[in-house]
């Protein structure tokens, strides 16, 4: 069975989404959500097996760091089994365990504001553009430091965006679900994610420009 | 369009989000326009920078660390459940379960009432009010002709109530408190008016109507039409001096007791 479940994980991660699943796929993951409802526990592993790097690969870049994504994914999956009762099998399990994962990683941002008193996320290398910048002076990989560098700037950018255009952008942009996709994982509509993509887009634009700007003055 | 407007439609344009009319809009306009040309490559820029965000790879024990630490909490929240929690809630789940609910309920509720009811109503003589006037009348050898003083109370005939809930019918169930077994035994001891009182001011309708009977019943010259409303009423002599009437209404809850001196104006001594 872990055999299957892999199978079906590898199809579902590089088929393309929403309606393009193969017939005999659909089928076989429709099975294993009707056995998990049923209380199978170890169905339930295989729509873990089958979902899994997809769910952490959004809480991560929800929340930016390692420890926070691994938190988020288990609450995910124990979210998904309290509730897998109500899940209508019309619906695309996909995109209700996206709203899922986008709901618990909202609810942990929160959190960790409460806690921290600061920016919901926090860099996967704790440390600023700028601290890489000083350190791309003494480091002979220039080219690994500028790229680690790149990546802590567009953190940093998503960090400045609202929740909600932060969702966006992530199911959008680096998850490539389409905009009703996304529509529909929010639960709003397709005009009100298309404004908060263009939205978020135009934020993050304006904030790597300010830092590759001040790099090059460097 | 001017190149405000293109300007704002350039996020969407950048990842194809347009639709056909407005991207080629765009594509003229950036075909002649430099500047609004410059911010779509940073836009394009920071879209690249943007898929740069991308998680480390994640290893196998990082999986399977999550998934075992689900299916944990998944089992030992199935042993903390009780046995109830599981089929409860699929219990109350359905409208038709709470419609059968109802439905049962109203049921059980209706046996009740009916075995309490048929329970009352067991111990009623058959004939109604006669047999107890009978009984009363023989164990007391008292003739209700000779012993009937001249302006002696005429027997009462209450008016049958259809309804069992009557006024009167609930001021005298809320006097007896005990069973229907009750008045008989009144039949048989020596009654005091301190004991019968309430039973006559529960009454207070069915005692009007005694009232204006027995008032009537003193002016009327036809003996045998007397007499024989009488056989209705139960004269019990309970007490040497008293001289004791009860009257059974149709109702078995309801028995008007009257409580008088010997040879005395009844109408004056009644209680009311």
């Amino acid at each position: 069975m872990p055999g299957e479940a892999a199978d079906i994980a590898h199809m579902t991660e590089h088929l393309p989404r929403g309606g393009e699943h193969t017939e005999e796929l659909r089928e076989s993951f429709a099975s294993l959500v009707s056995r998990a409802k049923a209380g199978d526990t170890a169905a339930f592993e295989q729509i873990m097996i089958c979902t899994q790097h997809r769910v952490a690969r959004v809480a991560w870049r929800m929340l930016g760091n390692t420890e926070d994504a691994r938190d988020a994914t288990q609450e995910v999956f124990l979210r998904t089994f309290k509730y897998l009762r109500r899940f209508d099998p019309a619906q695309d399990f996909h995109g209700w365990l996206y709203r899922i994962t986008v709901n618990v990683c909202r609810d942990m941002a929160r959190q960790r504001r409460r806690h921290d008193g600061e920016s919901a996320s926090s860099l996967e290398a704790g440390r600023t553009p700028d601290e890489l910048n000083a350190r791309a002076d003494t480091n002979e990989a220039e080219a690994a430091v500028v790229l680690a560098q790149r990546r802590a700037i567009v953190a940093r950018a998503l960090d400045t965006l609202p929740e909600k255009e932060r969702a966006a952008i992530v199911l959008r942009d680096l998850e490539g679900l389409s905009t009703e996709e996304v529509a529909r994982a929010l639960g709003s509509s397709p005009a009100t994610v298309r404004s908060q993509i263009s939205t978020a887009r135009a934020k993050i634009k304006t904030y790597c420009e300010r830092f590759l700007k001040r790099r090059r003055q460097v | 369009m001017n190149c405000r407007n293109i300007e704002q439609l350039l996020p969407l344009y950048v990842e194809g989000d347009l639709g056909a009319d407005e991207n080629s809009s765009v594509n003229v306009h950036l075909h002649s326009c430099a500047a609004c040309r410059g911010i779509s490559e940073e836009y394009r820029r920071s879209q690249d920078l943007l898929r740069l965000h991308t998680p480390p790879e994640f290893d196998a024990a990082f999986y399977a660390g999550i998934r075992r630490a689900v299916l944990g909490e998944i089992s030992d929240a199935e042993v903390a459940r009780p046995v109830f929690a599981s089929f409860l809630p699929n219990l109350f789940r359905a409208p038709l379960t709470y419609a059968a609910s109802g439905a049962l309920l109203l049921i059980v509720g209706a046996l009740a009432f009916g075995i309490y009811y048929s329970s009352t109503t067991v111990d009623r003589p058959v004939s109604g009010s006669t047999a107890a006037s009978n009984v009363s009348t023989e164990e007391t050898g008292a003739s209700p002709k000779t012993d009937q003083p001249p302006d002696a109370p005429a027997p009462v005939i209450i008016p049958q109530r259809k309804s069992p809930e009557s006024h009167a019918t609930k001021y005298a169930k809320a006097a007896h408190s005990s069973p229907p077994q009750r008045p008989r035994e009144v039949l048989t001891e020596q009654a005091t008016p301190q004991v019968t009182a309430p039973h006559i001011e529960a009454a207070d309708v069915s005692v009007a109507n005694v009232m204006t009977a027995l008032t009537e019943a003193s002016d009327v010259s036809d003996p045998d039409s007397a007499s024989a409303e009488v056989a209705n009423a139960g004269l019990t002599e309970s007490a040497p001096e008293m001289l004791r009437i009860e009257l059974q209404t149709s109702d078995p809850n309801i028995r008007i007791i009257w409580l008088s001196p010997k040879k005395t104006d009844l109408t004056t001594n009644s209680t009311k």
